[in-house]
């Protein structure tokens, strides 16, 4: 129940903009809770890594003396990756194109962050 | 053997690899064999790290001390005692070359260097040749096990870098491309 109301957080997320291609909830270890990813991306790999940027912004932030960790975004040619912790011990991971205008990116995965941050 | 009982990958280690108290005892009833030939293994030790010249850098002017500290490092390994202390002994190690930024490269390869040395030094000086393999595979689990606390070692000094946990290590270690897909 809990699994498929995170679900469809994620879903409503990724309706919310036609900018959002896919999202992702994944540990703090690493691994996959729930996604609404593509299928051709591997999951398990994309998991590891998300949680790896996270892990390694909070430590960054920390080292240059920048506060808290609010999120961290990725840009590449073709589009954007923000990844925001959902708790303690969750990471949402948002993957956008480029025609995302990055203030609304901003507020839906912040939005999305909080509500599965309730579920878990 | 004796480990902190609170470090269960230490007891996984030892239990998988055969580590055990007997293994002190053969490698004490070797020593006499085996101590007087140590500094000069040292000595050849050290002509090969200063044939390397990426190595070479980390060594040059300390030549000297480093042998000191390495021959007191082997002799211990045929002390008998492999309880905390040792293990102590060798994550200070770990600790030691990471302060001095030795990349883990050279640590395993230097230990590749003695698990080649030793064995053929140990079948030659030890009278029994069934106390001699005895040794060498006593040996080689010791060597095995230093190896894995400095490598820890470096893993830690990682993982704190990063900001990361032990699990979310081994995961982005294991998980590869092409990997089978894992829960």
């Amino acid at each position: 129940m809990r699994e498929d109301q995170i679900k469809t957080v994620l879903t409503d997320l990724n309706g919310r903009s036609a900018s959002i291609e896919a999202s992702a909830l994944i540990s703090i270890d690493g691994l996959i809770l729930s996604s609404a990813l593509p299928s051709m991306m591997d999951e398990d790999r994309v998991s590891a890594m998300v949680a790896a940027m996270l892990s390694l912004g909070d430590r960054t932030t920390a080292e240059l003396a920048c506060g808290t960790l609010e999120q961290v975004l990725i840009t590449g040619s073709h589009g954007h990756i923000l990844i925001i912790h959902a708790g303690q011990e969750a990471v949402l991971c948002t993957i956008a194109n480029k025609t995302a205008k990055l203030g609304l990116l901003f507020l839906d995965a912040k939005y999305a962050a909080q509500a599965v941050t309730s579920l878990l | 053997m004796h480990v902190d009982h609170h470090d269960r990958n230490l007891e996984i280690f030892c239990q998988v690899g055969g580590l055990s108290r007997e293994d002190q005892a053969v490698l004490t009833a070797v020593h006499q064999y085996i101590h007087p030939l140590i500094p000069s293994l040292t000595d050849r030790f050290y002509e090969v790290l200063g044939e390397e010249p990426e190595i070479a850098p980390y060594i040059a002017g300390r030549v000297d001390q480093l042998k000191k500290t390495h021959i007191v490092w082997l002799e211990s390994l045929f002390a008998g005692d492999y309880g905390i202390e040792f293990i102590k002994r060798q994550e200070k190690i770990g600790e030691t070359h990471v302060r001095v930024r030795v990349p883990p490269l050279f640590v395993a390869a230097s230990m590749a260097f003695l698990r080649g040395a030793l064995p053929p030094v140990l079948a030659a000086k030890i009278p029994d040749p069934a106390e001699a393999v005895s040794a060498t595979a006593s040996l080689l689990r010791l060597f095995d096990l230093c190896q894995y606390l400095i490598d820890r070692k470096y893993a830690e000094v990682l993982m704190d870098n990063l900001g990361i946990s032990p699990a979310l290590l081994t995961r982005l270690q294991t998980v590869g491309r092409g990997s089978p897909h894992q829960g």
